[in-house]
């Protein structure tokens, strides 16, 4: 049956090519519209190299530093933790699987003595780093524990820069200058994409290689400071709950003792889709209206071309009504009509939905050097080299194809569902009467 | 004829509801973001109060202190030598320069019990930089002059000098901020942060120290000027400050919104267009015995195209009504807010809230109708081409 309805319908789309192309055209703007917010959305939350176990982790990046005495103090200061706050509320953690602090800094590499620098990204980093997140080591290993400790000034680089500087991949075991100190490469990793944000570095190395990484600063508790991020990797997603009570259990620890400044963590760690939110110190996102403002974008998205869609529709079962005149007189019930005419529809929509796919594609490529800072107050222009490549994993995966299936039948039923229900509720004789004026 | 129309789209309104409703939801959106782009165009046509064509900024890498300090000034006499520059300006006070990231806010008052303004304070050690800039005195039309002696005397922009004196002559006259008192030499002309922002309150005064320890160097340049050459033999560290002005509008987000402003616009002007051309389409196909007897009564082809075009444009009207409705909630609702008013009645026509209101929706009404007009147009034109007795036949 099934078959018969798509013979139909390609027998339809056929005869009638300017509404089919018109309509296939109007179906591919409103979906690539929404499939570019669903891929960056993907891009940003799902788990893709390196960054695998995004849907286990929780994010901590700020803290809020509120004066007890407001006559002495009068602000609240918000930054980045430091190191001091880091080991007070996050490390003493029992709940998570693996707890990673990172600092991150660039400065310019080169081979010893060499003139030719090239400007890098850089991560100071634990050991725990390189578990939580799954680099793929071309050669070598991270560093090791030993290393860690020790403070040992040994670096992981990724493929590009050691072609860079080395002319090959086989860097390991090699030495580099880096802030114009040697460094000994233990690991080449793959290179990760700029689109990564917590992973995106040209070069990993111990922070405690870095001279006062634990330097207390006086005000404000010591509490903030340097690390870009603390990561928690928990055992399984039903962990966040008692992670989150375990930290905010330290941070009342902490200001029951505080005589100075109370900590506020206003709300972290952040799971993924919360952390990409995150751009204030002193401030946490509203979850509730990013949320409420995401939903009407794409409704009305989704509700203009529909709109356009459902006129046509409504124009061309009009015109079709003789032949469902017909179709009721010999028995037809009025549910198999719409699912005939709503499978009909339902492939011009997956036509416009491919075509909708490709375009927005099309959009990502154009528009990757700015399309990913979309939503963010500020933006920041790319680091020179850097370039933006989407995986194939990105942008070919089963969620992306689902979410598109969900769309085209969305758009399908917004736009066919009335005109087609209107028009069927005539009577045969009428359907069989009305001559088209 | 257009009650004739009129009377046609009713007949039809089973037809032209879907049309209808699309081009109400897209006035509304489009409205939206016309009156931001309004305001954008409105705020960059201001003058800035200063010019920066043919400016450089040069950033000396090293740090100078007593040691370094015959290195420096070396290296600024360099500069000053190079063949084409005409002004040099050196301070390390980042704050100062044209689209520079750092602000250095204050208020002022008249005395320290009256009304504040927010205001952008500017320590200037030399008077070159007025040269420079090109910032002219409202008085003498002038590059402006401070008072380098006398380190509490300010010059005030004109938006500020009125709003604190009003009528009255400011010059002479004194001013608080700081916590100190400082008397006015001068007006200037009034000054923009950034290119798509109002003018805000400026007040430039002396700066005595002149602290020179991390300096910033800025130049104006004439025609003579060689860039590539000054890159190798001065300092390779040079920017214009049009690239500065352009790397500061990517870094406030300010490029990104107008961009995804404008291809949320195209996206709804390409859906109204699709839908206009569609429903037209039909039309042709299903009054095609309409227009046949239309042609053999006498019409004339201009006579068909011009009665789709109206029809078209009739709709737009009708939906533009209930929209425009809806956009007064909006704007009761304050929605709308307006981008870089940095002075609340500026009087500015931003600041004016119907008037604009009016702008912005008809500039919305036209933009919309030359869409409408060329997408009906497209199958009108299809229409007035079929034959009058081909017309007939079908009925």
């Amino acid at each position: 049956m099934l078959q018969q309805y798509f013979k139909q319908a390609w027998q339809l789309i056929r005869q009638n090519k300017l509404f089919s192309s018109i309509y296939v055209i109007g179906t591919a703007l409103g979906i690539s519209m929404v499939m570019v917010l669903a891929i960056l959305n993907h891009i940003k939350t799902a788990n893709i190299y390196p960054e695998y176990n995004r849907n286990k982790m929780m994010y901590a990046k700020t803290i809020s530093m509120a004066p007890v005495d407001t006559a002495r103090f009068k602000y609240t200061n918000s930054g980045n933790l430091s190191y001091k706050a880091a080991r007070l509320l996050f490390m003493p953690l029992e709940t998570p699987e693996r707890i990673s602090v990172m600092m991150s800094g660039s400065n310019f590499a080169s081979l010893p003595n060499d003139d030719n620098l090239v400007n890098v990204k850089s991560r100071y980093v634990d050991t725990a780093y390189w578990e939580i997140f799954n680099f793929r080591f071309l050669s070598g290993k991270p560093f090791s524990n030993a290393d860690f400790r020790s403070g040992l000034q040994v670096v992981v680089i990724t493929e590009s820069l050691a072609k860079n500087i080395f002319g090959s991949s086989e860097a390991v075991g090699k030495y580099l200058e880096y802030g114009f100190k040697p460094y000994r490469i233990v690991g080449v990793v793959k290179d990760i994409s700029y689109v990564m944000e917590e992973t995106y570095a040209q070069i990993w190395m111990p922070y405690t290689c870095i001279e006062d990484y634990d330097k207390e600063w006086s005000e404000r508790g010591g509490m903030i400071g340097d690390i870009s991020r603390v990561y928690l990797l928990a055992h399984s997603p039903s962990d966040f709950e008692s992670i989150r009570n375990e930290v905010n259990e330290n941070v009342h620890r902490y200001n029951a003792q505080a005589t100075d400044w109370k900590a506020d963590l206003m709300g972290q760690p952040d799971i993924q889709s919360v952390a990409i939110h995150r751009y204030w110190s002193n401030e946490g996102p509203d979850m509730i209206k990013i949320r409420i403002q995401n939903c009407l974008l794409i409704f009305l998205l989704l509700l203009v071309p529909a709109l356009n869609l459902s006129g046509m529709n409504s124009t061309r079962m009009e015109r079709r009504l003789g032949e469902m005149g017909v179709r009721k007189a010999f028995g037809a019930s009025r549910s198999k009509l719409t699912n005939q005419v709503l499978t009909e529809n339902l492939l011009l929509t997956g036509l416009g939905g491919l075509a909708g796919l490709l375009f927005s594609y099309l959009i990502l490529l154009f528009t990757r050097d700015w399309i990913l800072d979309m939503g963010r107050q500020y933006s920041s222009s790319l680091p020179e080299g850097a370039s933006v490549d989407f995986s194939a994993t990105m942008l070919f995966n089963g969620k992306i194809f689902l979410i598109i299936l969900l769309v085209c039948l969305v758009m399908n039923i917004l736009s066919a569902l009335i005109p087609v229900y209107r028009s069927l509720r005539k009577h045969i004789t009428d359907s069989l009467y009305i001559k088209y004026n | 004829m257009i009650r004739h129309i009129l009377k046609q789209i009713w007949t039809q309104r089973r037809r032209n509801r879907w049309i209808f409703g699309e081009l109400l939801l897209v006035f509304t959106l489009c409205w939206y973001i016309v009156d931001y782009a309004f305001v954008m165009a409105h705020n960059r046509m201001i003058p800035n109060g200063y010019d920066i064509t043919d400016t450089w900024q040069i950033v000396y890498g090293k740090n100078v202190n007593d040691s370094t300090q015959s290195d420096f000034d070396r290296f600024l006499d360099k500069i000053r030598r190079f063949p084409g520059v005409q002004h040099v300006f050196a301070s390390s006070d980042w704050s100062i320069t044209p689209f520079s990231g750092s602000y250095n806010g204050d208020r002022i008052q008249r005395d320290s019990t009256s009304t504040g303004y927010y205001i952008q304070r500017k320590k200037i050690g030399t008077n070159s930089y007025f040269n420079l800039f090109n910032i002219h005195s409202i008085t003498t039309g002038q590059p402006a002059r401070l008072l380098l002696s006398d380190k509490y005397t300010v010059m005030l922009t004109q938006n500020l000098a009125e709003s604190l004196f009003g009528k009255e002559n400011p010059i002479g006259q004194t001013v608080y901020f700081d916590k100190k008192t400082y008397r006015v030499t001068d007006i200037v002309e009034n000054q923009k942060r950034f290119d798509y922002y109002q003018p805000g309150n400026v007040v430039f005064y002396p700066d005595k120290l002149n602290d020179m320890s991390s300096p910033e160097i800025s130049i104006r340049t004439g025609s003579n000027f060689s860039l590539e050459q000054f890159k190798e033999e001065v300092t390779s560290d040079i920017k214009s400050y049009q690239d500065i002005q352009r790397s500061q509008e990517f870094a406030w987000g300010i490029t990104k919104e107008v961009r995804i402003r404008n291809a949320i616009m195209i996206f709804f002007l390409l859906n109204i267009a699709l839908g206009v051309i569609g429903t037209f389409w039909f039309r042709n196909q299903t009054r095609r015995s309409e227009i046949g007897l239309r042609i053999a009564m006498g019409s004339s082809h201009r006579k068909i195209q011009n009665q789709y075009l109206l029809e078209a444009l009739l709709i737009l009207t009708l939906a533009a009504i209930p929209a425009i409705f809806i956009n007064i909630a909006i704007l009761q609702a304050e929605l709308i807010e307006t981008l870089g008013q940095v002075v609340n009645n500026s009087g500015y026509i931003t600041a004016n809230k119907w008037l604009r209101f009016l702008i912005t929706n008809g500039m919305t009404y036209i933009l919309l109708a030359v869409i409408v007009a060329f997408s009906a147009w497209i199958p009108a034109r299809q229409a007035s081409k079929v034959h009058p007795v081909e017309a007939l036949r079908d009925e």
